[in-house]
């Protein structure tokens, strides 16, 4: 099943595994950290190998922010596509912080939302199905002129028209 | 009039075969009802009680004759043949088939309008003043800075799926607030400061619903430039912070209240630091580039034709009355604005027939230079008429049942469509709003009250603005039967308060005389020349509770 778009490719996975204690973490190559598992495993144990963050939106933002630094992953996990806090959250990790990684988006998320996440800084997709992954790629560049400034345009239309 | 470039014909023209695509995977089950929603709702599409219902955008209340002969062919060729006006200046068709909406958005499109926002949790129209750029008191025509926050609010990655709808008023008039700014998510007043710079003041958390709070003010001087800037950082805020729990408790009233003004206030700020000298500031070059569209009106020197209107007026008590209701005042020597009444007794508030609307942009371009308004109580304003040509437009308009002299009055009734139309409604507002002005049907006596705001909702969703009205209706459902609970006191202008409910609620058949027991306690004390809301005011709910519930003999 190829669901997940990084590059504007459709791939099975990119290594990214989600671990659920320490012990996994260990076993892991490329761990991905549940947020709330953070704090659990500790800064020691983090500090031996890169490792993704998995962030739900009810997790503490704040927080997230203090603790990235040079992460290679950050993915927000939508509870319901319509909720869209992670719009607002990717946007500030690129503006506020400066942050280079992968911002990925995974669960409930239309595919008819893609543009709207590339250009507010996500840069990886993780579809739920595959269907959806080749939706998202067909649709994402319908709309190709925005007003706005972001993450893919760092030039609103009136500086640039 | 903002016209178009390429850049504004693309974005239209590419929304709509976006759109199409998604009711093409609709139709072919390939996309969820419920994912369906959220995107035919941001292009203003409703699945409604009989019909989908379409709402198309009017930005800021602003049209042109052949935009309106679009909309009338349209209702004609998809639709019934008619449309309705809303309470905040956009348009609604209430017979459209599913299948036909991407082709009306492509006819729409080729006239540079479209259903961009007009429905969903995301930003909607920007509304105005129906008199912005012909006031005599205005700071200046707000209308320049409802065109850029359009623009900025047009398909913005950030806030399509905020917690709930979120609203933007302008008012630029120094004495008077026609756009009903305090009932907004953001109010934006334009204000002048000490160095006699234009900016705004910032009022943010008002609105109607089932909780009605005024807005309060978190910014009492932003610089222009900063104006796109200052409103990205507020939605910001209330993008993270808003309530998702509850949808009746998810708009930014709700937070600001929750939270204090001061607190919202400061993370306000705190976002607004980080991102102020970004590339979303605005440059002179674009706010004087937006601003060029709106000054395309020609003046010609003219005087006022005071005495000649007044010898007309003299001979036909009619187009007296007309005068005295239905025209204002214009900044420019020898023109004045006048009000298209759409409140005929006898038809639907709002309501215009293709015919109608083809007859009014004839008109719009014969006496007002092609362009026209919609005001936010439902009726259409032409803002550019010579006061020399005033009684030959009257003399038409009144032939076609377009000069009911009512306007500001007890029966220039806003309502909205109700549950004759609209699947939320708990009760019909239609024919209650018709009764009282059949009720109230001796101009003479109309007159003699004065201003008088009558709002009608069909629900507690209150797109009727019920709330502030002077008086306000609201449709309420008990135990299957239709019910309405009246308030008094509502203001929507400058006084900006919520009215209070008089008491228990009435069926439709009182409604007339309940309405009329309210204006005899007004007439009976009132002072000479003063107006039902100042009455209300001074003496308070109870002698109106007294007379309306009184036990009969």
């Amino acid at each position: 099943m190829q669901k997940l778009i990084k590059n504007l490719q459709l791939i099975d996975n990119d290594g990214w595994l989600e671990v659920a204690s320490a012990e996994e973490f260990e076993q892991s190559a490329q761990p991905l950290v549940p947020f709330k598992l953070l704090d659990e495993l500790g800064s020691d144990l983090l500090a031996t190998k890169d490792y993704g963050i998995l962030f739900e939106v009810s997790d503490d933002y704040e927080a997230l922010i203090a603790a990235i630094s040079t992460q290679p992953l950050v993915v927000f996990e939508f509870e319901k596509f319509a909720d869209g806090r992670p719009f607002t959250f990717a946007r500030e990790l690129r503006e506020y912080h400066q942050y280079k990684g992968d911002i990925r988006a995974s669960g409930d998320f239309m595919p008819d939302q893609a543009a709207f996440l590339y250009r507010c800084g996500f840069s990886s997709l993780q579809c739920r199905t595959e269907q959806d992954a080749q939706t998202a790629l067909a649709v994402k560049d319908i709309v190709s002129v925005n007003y706005q400034a972001d993450m893919e345009q760092a030039e609103p239309l009136f500086r640039r028209r | 009039m903002y016209v178009y470039d390429s850049y504004d014909q693309q974005i239209v023209d590419q929304r709509v075969v976006q759109f199409k695509e998604q009711t093409e995977r609709y139709l072919a089950g390939q996309l969820a009802a419920e994912e369906f929603l959220p995107l035919r709702l941001q292009n203003g599409l409703y699945v409604q009680r009989h019909a989908p219902m379409l709402r198309i955008a009017v930005p800021y209340g602003l049209m042109t004759a052949t935009q309106l002969r679009k909309t009338a062919d349209v209702s004609r060729r998809f639709d019934k043949g008619y449309v309705h006006f809303t309470t905040r200046q956009n348009i609604q068709m209430n017979w459209p088939a599913l299948e036909d909406v991407p082709e009306i958005l492509a006819e729409l499109a080729s006239v540079q309008m479209h259903a961009i926002q007009t429905s969903g949790n995301c930003i909607r129209n920007t509304t105005t003043d129906q008199f912005a750029g012909v006031v005599p008191d205005e700071v200046e025509d707000p209308r320049p800075w409802c065109e850029i926050i359009r623009q900025w609010s047009t398909l913005h990655p950030e806030f399509a799926f905020l917690p709930r709808k979120f609203k933007i008023a302008v008012n630029a008039s120094q004495s008077e607030d026609r756009a009903a700014i305090r009932f907004h998510d953001i109010g934006l007043q334009m204000v002048k400061n000490d160095q006699d710079e234009v900016g705004f003041k910032v009022y943010v958390g008002g609105g109607l619903g089932r909780t009605p709070l005024a807005g309060q003010e978190i910014n009492s001087f932003l610089a222009k430039q900063d104006l796109i800037t200052y409103l990205e950082s507020i939605l910001r805020v209330y993008n993270v912070h808003g309530r998702r729990d509850n949808k009746y408790k998810a708009r930014i009233k709700i937070l600001v209240k929750a939270m204090g003004v001061d607190k919202f206030s400061a993370l306000v700020d705190k976002e607004w630091q980080q991102i102020r000298q970004g590339s979303n500031q605005l440059t002179d070059a674009e706010i004087a580039r937006v601003k060029t569209f709106f000054t395309g009106i020609h003046y010609e020197t003219l005087a006022d034709q005071t005495e000649a209107l007044a010898t007309q007026r003299f001979e036909s008590a009619a187009f007296d009355k007309w005068m005295a209701r239905n025209v204002d005042a214009h900044k420019q020597p020898g023109y004045a604005a006048v009000t298209l009444s759409l409140k005929r007794v006898g038809y639907p508030p709002g309501d215009a027939t293709a015919e109608q609307l083809e007859l009014m942009a004839d008109l719009a371009e014969q006496y007002s230079q092609g362009e026209l308004r919609v005001s936010h109580q439902q009726n259409i304003i032409f803002s550019d008429v010579k006061q020399s040509e005033l009684f030959a437009l009257w003399q038409t308009l009144d032939a076609n049942g377009l000069a009911e002299p009512t306007v500001g009055t007890l029966n220039d009734v806003i309502c909205c469509p109700g549950g004759d139309y609209c699947a939320l409604a708990n009760a019909k507002s239609i024919p209650v709003a018709e009764s009282i002005q059949e009720h109230f049907s001796d101009l003479d006596y109309l007159f003699d009250l004065g201003d008088l705001d009558l709002n009608i909702s069909g629900c507690m969703n209150a797109c009727g603005h019920h709330h502030i009205g002077h008086i306000g209706v609201l449709g309420v459902d008990k135990k299957g039967e239709e019910f309405y609970q009246v308030s008094l006191g509502g203001d929507s202008g400058v006084g900006a308060q919520v009215g209070k409910i008089l008491g228990p609620s009435f069926s439709a058949e009182e409604m007339p005389t309940v309405i009329q027991k309210i204006i005899d306690v007004y007439i009976a004390a009132r002072e000479p020349e003063e107006p039902f809301i100042s009455v209300v005011n001074r003496l308070g709910l109870a002698p109106f509770k007294e007379r309306v519930y009184a036990k009969a003999n």
